[in-house]
């Protein structure tokens, strides 16, 4: 390996420490909290096909063909509103699992992203091993990789089959992919799928009064969480 | 020791450690289940802690505290009830028909044994990353690297001021006590630098060890001296105050941290960062001794530079660029480049004496060119006659925040006479013997030229004379030729290298902003450089 591709691997890696989900400061619970916690995960879903983000929100049910997502409605966000202390307008989008090319949920805060996030910052310091860095480096390489992985592609993740499906052909599903498109029910506020009586326009996200970066500790009404901010 | 860490360092280390540690075991990781209502009497109420109860309404319940009727089929409890649209509904005692239950969710939290896994290896690397920092040697090499045998870290480098052909230097280090075994003494040679090193030859000096409690010491005159009773200066000063006000409280604080860090050689110093305005600028230290040890005295001073003069000689290179083998070449004729006096502005060590009456008597210079190896210099002190002086009180005079201080003694010294020269006896490379190499180590008129990454070990026969212990010294000759960087080639600038060779303190004046603005993460900046690109 040319010691010329290093800063290149290397800015891969600290990438690979932002990656995963752009989940809001102080949105999630921590591990201990999340124990007693009502609300669903972060979750971001991305395209199948072009690669675009979805949608990005709380995770409210999953089902067999469809995830919801409680997100703020950017387009009807009047200018201002969001310093005003309004409520901020929501809403709930439907993705189609045929739609979702890959699917991420953080339950709480720390875990796998933080190791990741610190497997990162490590392999950066190897800068200041010297020859030492021979062993280091392969060393925080495979540990950030391992870690990288395991956030994007592990339990908490879904991706698309990489096989088109086809319903001609039952050879082609993917018992695996299916098993974690169920398994992200866990992080959902509805582990059930959505209630059938219930009024989507009347489900709010969690933490819809400010959006991110605005959120004034002292005016959360919202019960069930926030203790993140005092 | 010179290579243990420092007590500052060693504490930051644990600091950093126990930190470390501490965070990893408050990261948990959560286990969570979703269970059918039917799976309900497989759990123990002890097992599986807070449970969360959703309904087929979309509301859930948190109960910490459960237990499961059987005889009703319901679930009894104490906790929160939230409704659909998760607003709390009641808080208190609770119990729900397992009709109405949909799912039972299980929450165990467990401590991260991934993160734990992240912490102890960060641990290591950032107990790795001080220690590197603190001891750049022992990780990076520079010039031809020496180590001992059973040393992790090299004791010495060779030539670190010899950049050139025409610049070709012999070179003496001091390699410490040494203990022998079997009659023979082996010493490894690396290039642990992206340079080309060509090394004319490698001899050591060897004196029978001095008694507990006395050292042998290269003085600045060539002579060797053996050295006792030691003394480390019980004040040290920025300022001279004998002939000023007394310090305020701050500074005599400030300056008793100086004393303590130069009362041995071990890795604590004494810096001060480089001036604002001019890199030029000069800076008085005061050293006093509560009394000096009669006879013969000798002041020891133990010292390395900071970067400045890697930081002038790496700009230098870059507004070389692409005609840095032009320029080197003019050196090699021996025109500009030598006779610039960039070397005497930024200067060495200046040492004088109190004469008693508020002024002050030169005694002297130590110093050498390399920001990797702290160097120990024995000056003899003598007054000319007629001249009075006060041996207790000294003023180090040198370039703001070039030097760093690591060790000021007052000693009685003798003449040690003269060295034992032992040569190498056999050298293996890392093919096996190497005969040829030997052979060009012990030809005057030939030399050794390594490249980056390559090893040579050299075996010494010691003669019985010298004891089971000696003291050594290294004496290498040779120069070295760094290796450009692409980086450097994007900074060629004629006009600016022009100035530093013809007026040099202006030149120096006008690097003076972008050093102080580097200067602090200079060292890990340095370091990294090495390893981006040859």
């Amino acid at each position: 390996m040319s010691l010329r591709r290093l800063p290149t691997i290397l800015a891969g890696v600290i990438l690979a420490g932002c990656a995963g989900t752009n989940t809001p400061y102080g949105w999630l619970p921590s591990a201990d909290e999340a124990r007693t916690d009502v609300w669903g995960g972060w979750v971001e879903v991305w395209a199948d096909a072009n690669g675009d983000r979805l949608a990005r929100g709380e995770l409210l049910a999953i089902s067999m063909d469809t995830i919801y997502v409680a997100e703020t409605d950017w387009d009807r966000l009047e200018p201002g509103a969001a310093f005003s202390g309004q409520p901020l307008p929501f809403r709930v989008r439907a993705v189609s699992q045929k739609q979702a090319g890959r699917v991420i949920v953080r339950g709480y805060s720390g875990g796998q992203h933080t190791a990741t996030n610190l497997s990162a910052l490590f392999t950066v310091s190897v800068f200041t091993h010297g020859w030492y860095a021979l062993i280091s480096l392969p060393v925080w390489l495979s540990t950030t990789f391992v870690m990288y992985r395991d956030e994007t592609q592990g339990e908490n993740t879904y991706r698309t089959p990489k096989r088109a499906k086809s319903i001609f052909d039952e050879s082609v599903s993917d018992p695996e992919a299916e098993e974690r498109w169920r398994g992200l029910r866990r992080w959902a506020r509805y582990p059930q799928g959505l209630p059938h009586d219930i009024d989507r326009d009347t489900i709010h996200p969690y933490l819809h009064r400010y959006p991110t970066g605005f959120v004034d500790p002292d005016s959360l009404d919202i019960p069930g969480r926030g203790r993140d901010f005092r | 020791m010179p290579h243990l860490l420092s007590i500052r360092l060693l504490r930051w280390t644990c600091a950093i450690l126990v930190t470390i540690g501490m965070s990893a075991c408050t990261m948990h990781t959560i286990d969570r289940d979703l269970l059918a209502p039917t799976y309900l009497h497989d759990l123990r109420p002890a097992d599986a802690g807070t449970i969360k109860v959703h309904l087929r309404d979309g509301s859930v319940l948190v109960l910490p505290t459960w237990t499961y009727d059987e005889s009703t089929d319901e679930i009894r409890g104490s906790g929160e009830h939230w409704d659909a649209l998760r607003r709390e509904k009641t808080d208190g005692p609770i119990s729900v028909s397992m009709d109405e239950v949909v799912l039972i969710e299980t929450n165990r939290v467990l401590r991260s044994q991934r993160l734990v896994a992240v912490a102890i290896l960060g641990g290591i690397s950032t107990a790795l990353t001080i220690h590197c920092l603190s001891q750049p040697k022992a990780c990076f090499g520079s010039c031809p690297t020496f180590y001992l045998e059973g040393d992790d870290v090299p004791r010495a480098e060779g030539f670190s001021s010899s950049i050139a052909p025409s610049l070709e230097r012999t070179d003496v280090d001091d390699l410490g006590e040494h203990r022998i075994t079997g009659g023979r003494l082996l010493l490894t040679m690396r290039n642990e630098a992206l340079e080309t090193h060509v090394v004319r030859h490698v001899d050591l000096l060897a004196f029978p060890a001095a008694e507990r409690g006395a050292e042998i010491l290269a003085g600045t005159d060539g002579r060797y001296y053996r050295a006792a009773d030691a003394t480390p200066p019980g004040d040290c000063s920025g300022r001279d105050w004998a002939s000023e006000s007394v310090a305020p409280p701050s500074v005599q604080e400030a300056e008793l941290a100086w004393c303590r860090a130069l009362a041995a050689k071990d890795g604590d110093w004494r810096s001060v960062p480089a001036d604002s305005v001019d890199l030029t600028t000069k800076e008085d230290f005061f050293v006093t001794f509560d009394a000096a040890p009669a006879g013969s005295l000798g002041l020891v001073v133990s010292a390395r530079q900071s970067l400045l003069t890697t930081y002038v000689f790496y700009q230098t290179l870059t507004w070389m660029g692409t005609q840095a083998g032009t320029w080197l070449a003019a050196l090699e004729r021996g025109d500009t480049i030598r006779e610039s006096p960039l070397g005497t502005i930024l200067g060495r060590i200046e040492i004088a004496v109190s004469d008693t009456r508020g002024g002050w008597i030169p005694v002297g210079t130590c110093g050498e060119t390399g920001p990797l190896a702290t160097d120990t210099w024995c000056l003899p002190l003598s007054p000319p006659p007629g001249v009075v002086w006060d041996p207790t009180h000294f003023r180090l005079r040198s370039t703001r925040g070039l030097y760093r201080l690591d060790r000021v003694a007052l000693a009685r010294i003798e003449d040690a006479g003269s060295p034992i020269r032992l040569q190498p006896t056999q050298v293996w490379s890392e093919t096996g013997a190497d005969p040829d190499a030997l052979a060009e180590l012990l030809d005057p008129l030939d030399a050794l030229v390594t490249v980056a990454g390559t090893s040579h070990t050299l075996e010494f026969d010691v003669p019985p004379e010298l004891g089971s212990r000696c003291s050594l010294f290294l004496e290498s000759r040779g120069y070295y030729l760094e290796w450009m960087r692409r980086e450097w080639e994007e900074g060629e600038d004629p006009q600016k290298l022009l100035q530093l060779l013809w007026q040099p303190r202006a030149a120096l004046r006008a690097m003076t902003a972008d050093y102080k603005r580097n200067e602090a993460g200079m060292e890990s900046m340095f370091w990294a450089s090495r390893y981006v690109a040859p």
